[in-house]
């Protein structure tokens, strides 16, 4: 008999708006813009809040001449509570006329569908943490063999046309193997350690690595994770790919370049994002219900997975209790990354030298050393030292 | 009555509220031993406004402390408040400031002409029968300048009777000189004669707030001159329903003169070729067609006659079926035309005899037929057996379409969707 479980109907309008808190995906359709998919859930999301009933109307309290004591006191006044007319909806217009709804997932242009990812008034605030995250997405790119063009996609102007014939899905897979370890190669001393902030040849990043816990941090270009052919019936084939900070028109070029290593010219059809960090192809809203309802459902599902704990490195997250110490210590404090403040002294715990800032974590009952927090401009990363315990 | 937790606090005073045949008790208590959330604003908040409990911290006769809820009901200060119905003030008769000051003997305390003394025997705490001081709530001046008219409403008869009549002034005072003209005019004298006619011409009820709203400058014409525009209507042959539909579905249409009526009925039908019963006919179905700029409709006449490839007659044909083409936007029906007719590959015949399929979304059409092709039963054409008329492609909900026309569940579209 929880209220929760009734729905909407027995709920009060401000209870609704202030359960509309946190993270929801979003199926978007391709041709539509990422941002215009964000303000038609916000205008659905609107129209549907003001369309509930108002309860409690706006009351007003009045100063009037008292006529049961005007014979004592001609200018007895008295206070009543009537209804305010200048609160009634007909004169003030509609109660609920903006929502902060902002774009979580990055990775999509015009062209691109599937998961997108929206945060919702508070979860608004929640979206750096949860770019520091790092969670890799995966996308469904289908290609076509036979063609290149100039935007990489099917719809721009022809620029090669080649034969296919000798394409074979092992070839493939050959390709994008090479690939892979290319784009390790180009992003520096292989992808992810090149970019987490520690020096690759010191003792330091040993141990980090010995415990998974070297994370890619600060800015990183886009780096694939994962190559696969899924299908192959030429001259068509799909791509299923594991990145991080990709872009649609990144994975389209990808293709491209499929294409010509294999001696040929590809393109790509369709680029299908099917999970994104932890919002997959499961938890995303179709264009219809795009409405109130299946929206706080969505948010009762969605939120539970993007728990602060759960943004932790992975190695962190099996102890389940020390990432939740960890998290409220580091939450708590007053972080301000410095912009520009490259430098600073060692730190006075293990003497860990570099572009960073630190703090000193105090957990009860533990021997722990240090966190260090790395920060470039703006961008937040996190490195973590463990004590050998954990 | 004990509970454990706030949740069940919360489950227990919902029960109580919702049986009606239990009588509160004037102090009812219940318990609950974890203190934990006792502060939240909230809850507390929550449980005053629903279930009129009253949360307090009282000590135990063991000795522990816990939350304890009192029953309050409020009493009730005023009618139950209907949005339609407001019950105007017109008592307050708001006495001017300087006559009270005459009438009520102000404590020398107050008078800040003499000196405040030490000494003076007086008691400032003393409880007053009518304190000067309310007289300052009781007049309160008008604003001479405001961004809306909510600021006005309470002082004016005028705007609590449109009100009460359904306009809504928000979207009213938006329009360019309404706010400033509406203040000045009296309810009885200016508008009241108007909205009688309207009501007689068949804008009745519910319509009449809507058109007002849609509409605010039919208050500032004369009825004389509204009169002579429905008669030149009724002169055109037009029956009382046909008006009575055009005035709600166009409220701009009588705000246009007779001359300008006739010269758009006449262009209407010069451009199109119709026939007088077929002018009246279209006009009637689609008044607006009068009222929007003749620029739009030229365009879209161009569009279907020139990007479309409807020839004159076909186009005559489709326009009386459904006027409301030669006014929507070209984009969507180049967009939705080259979908049906060059992928779906639907020839203008079948078009013709839905032009409905205009009015429908594009990517409605596109994921429904994209389903229908991967389930192989894209078939539009009306001699091969198993066909699916036009009309149903994207009229029908989801539910509906995969019933009857798919024959899939609706589970299956839904994965489907999820793959485009």
């Amino acid at each position: 008999m929880a209220i929760v479980s009734k729905g909407v109907k027995n709920l009060l309008r401000t209870e609704v708006f202030d359960r509309l808190n946190g993270h929801f995906a979003v199926y978007k359709p391709a041709d539509v813009l990422p941002g215009q998919v964000a303000l038609r859930v916000k205008h659905a999301l609107l129209r549907d809040l003001n369309e509930l009933p108002d309860p409690y109307p706006e009351s007003v309290v009045k100063i009037v001449p008292d006529e049961a004591r005007l014979d004592h006191n001609p200018n007895a006044l008295t206070a009543l509570s009537v209804p305010s007319l200048a609160g009634h909806p007909l004169v003030k217009g509609r109660k609920y006329k903006s929502l902060r709804l902002r774009l979580l997932s990055e990775g999509h242009d015009l062209k691109s569908s599937g998961v997108m990812a929206l945060a919702l008034q508070e979860g608004v605030e929640r979206v750096d943490f949860y770019k520091q995250a790092r969670l890799p997405s995966q996308y469904i790119i289908h290609g076509r063999l036979g063609f290149a063009t100039f935007s990489h996609d099917i719809e721009g102007t022809i620029v090669e046309k080649s034969t296919y014939g000798h394409v074979t899905q092992p070839k493939i897979e050959k390709v994008l193997s090479g690939l892979l370890r290319m784009s390790e190669i180009s992003s520096g001393l292989d992808n992810i350690k090149g970019h987490s902030g520690v020096n690759i040849q010191s003792q330091e990043a040993y141990e980090l690595a010995s415990r998974n816990l070297l994370q890619p941090s600060g800015d990183i270009p886009c780096l694939l994770l994962d190559l696969r052919c899924s299908k192959f019936e030429p001259p068509d084939f799909e791509i299923e790919v594991h990145c991080l900070r990709e872009s649609a028109q990144y994975l389209r070029k990808v293709i491209n370049d499929v294409g010509l290593f294999l001696k040929t010219n590809a393109v790509s059809i369709k680029v299908r994002k099917i999970q994104e960090g932890p919002f997959s192809l499961d938890n995303c809203l179709l264009r219809k219900d795009w409405r109130l309802d299946p929206i706080l459902d969505a948010l009762r599902t969605c939120n539970p997975l993007m728990s602060t704990y759960k943004l932790l490195p992975i190695e962190l997250q099996k102890d389940e209790l020390l990432a939740k110490r960890l998290v409220k210590d580091n939450i708590s404090k007053d972080i301000t990354p410095g912009r520009g403040k490259m430098f600073c002294s060692p730190c006075r715990v293990c003497s860990f030298e570099g572009m960073m800032h630190h703090w000193r974590l105090q957990l009860p009952g533990l021997e722990v050393t240090c966190v260090h927090r790395v920060s470039w401009v703006g961008k937040v990363g996190q490195i973590l030292h463990i004590p050998d315990k954990f | 009555m004990y509970t454990r937790t706030l949740s069940s606090f919360r489950n227990v005073a919902e029960r109580l509220a919702s049986t009606e045949c239990i009588k509160w008790k004037p102090s009812c208590v219940f318990n609950i031993d974890r203190l934990a959330t006792s502060h939240n604003a909230k809850f507390c908040t929550e449980m005053k406004q629903r279930y009129h409990l009253k949360l307090t911290l009282q000590r135990n006769p063991l000795g522990k402390l816990s939350l304890v809820g009192i029953h309050t009901p409020q009493p009730a200060l005023h009618k139950v408040f209907e949005p339609h119905k407001v019950t105007t003030i017109a008592s307050i008769d708001v006495p001017h400031i300087d006559s009270v000051k005459t009438s009520v003997s102000e404590p020398s305390w107050m008078d800040e002409s003499l000196p405040i003394e030490a000494d003076e025997d007086l008691d400032i705490l003393a409880p007053m029968d009518n304190p000067p001081v309310l007289e300052q709530f009781a007049s309160l001046p008008l604003p001479s300048h405001t961004y809306t008219l909510a600021s006005y409403v309470e002082h004016s008869i005028t705007l609590q009777k449109l009100v009460e009549l359904g306009v809504d002034l928000s979207k009213v005072e938006k329009k360019e000189g309404i706010p400033t003209e509406l203040l000045k005019m009296d309810f009885e004298t200016d508008i009241q004669e108007k909205l009688i006619y309207l009501n007689g011409i068949g804008v009745a009820g519910e319509k009449l707030g809507r058109f007002v709203t849609r509409n605010p400058h039919i208050l500032l014409e004369e009825v004389e001159e509204l009169q002579a525009r429905v008669d030149y209507l009724k002169s055109k042959k037009f029956s009382d329903v046909a008006i009575s539909q055009i005035v709600n579905r166009a409220p701009y249409f009588l705000s246009f003169s007779v001359l300008r009526v006739d010269r758009k009925l006449g262009y209407l039908q010069q451009l199109l070729d119709l026939k007088g019963t077929e002018v009246r006919e279209v006009i009637t179905k689609e008044p607006r067609l009068v009222t929007f700029k003749v620029s739009k409709i030229q365009e879209n006449v161009f569009v279907l006659r020139e990007q479309l490839g409807f020839r004159k007659s076909e186009l005559k044909s489709l326009i009386i079926k459904e006027p409301k083409l030669l006014l929507r936007g070209k984009e969507h029906m180049v967009g939705i035309f080259d979908y049906v007719h060059n992928v779906m590959e639907i020839p203008h015949q079948v078009m013709l005899q839905t032009p409905k399929v205009f009015a429908s979304r594009l990517h409605k059409i596109q994921e429904r037929h994209q389903f229908l092709k991967s389930i192989n039963r894209d078939n539009y054409d009306s001699t091969q057996p198993q066909y699916i008329p036009l009309e149903k492609l994207s009229r029908v909900p989801d539910s509906i379409f995969c019933d009857e026309i798919a024959k899939k569940p609706l589970e299956e579209y839904n994965a489907f969707l999820k793959t485009l």
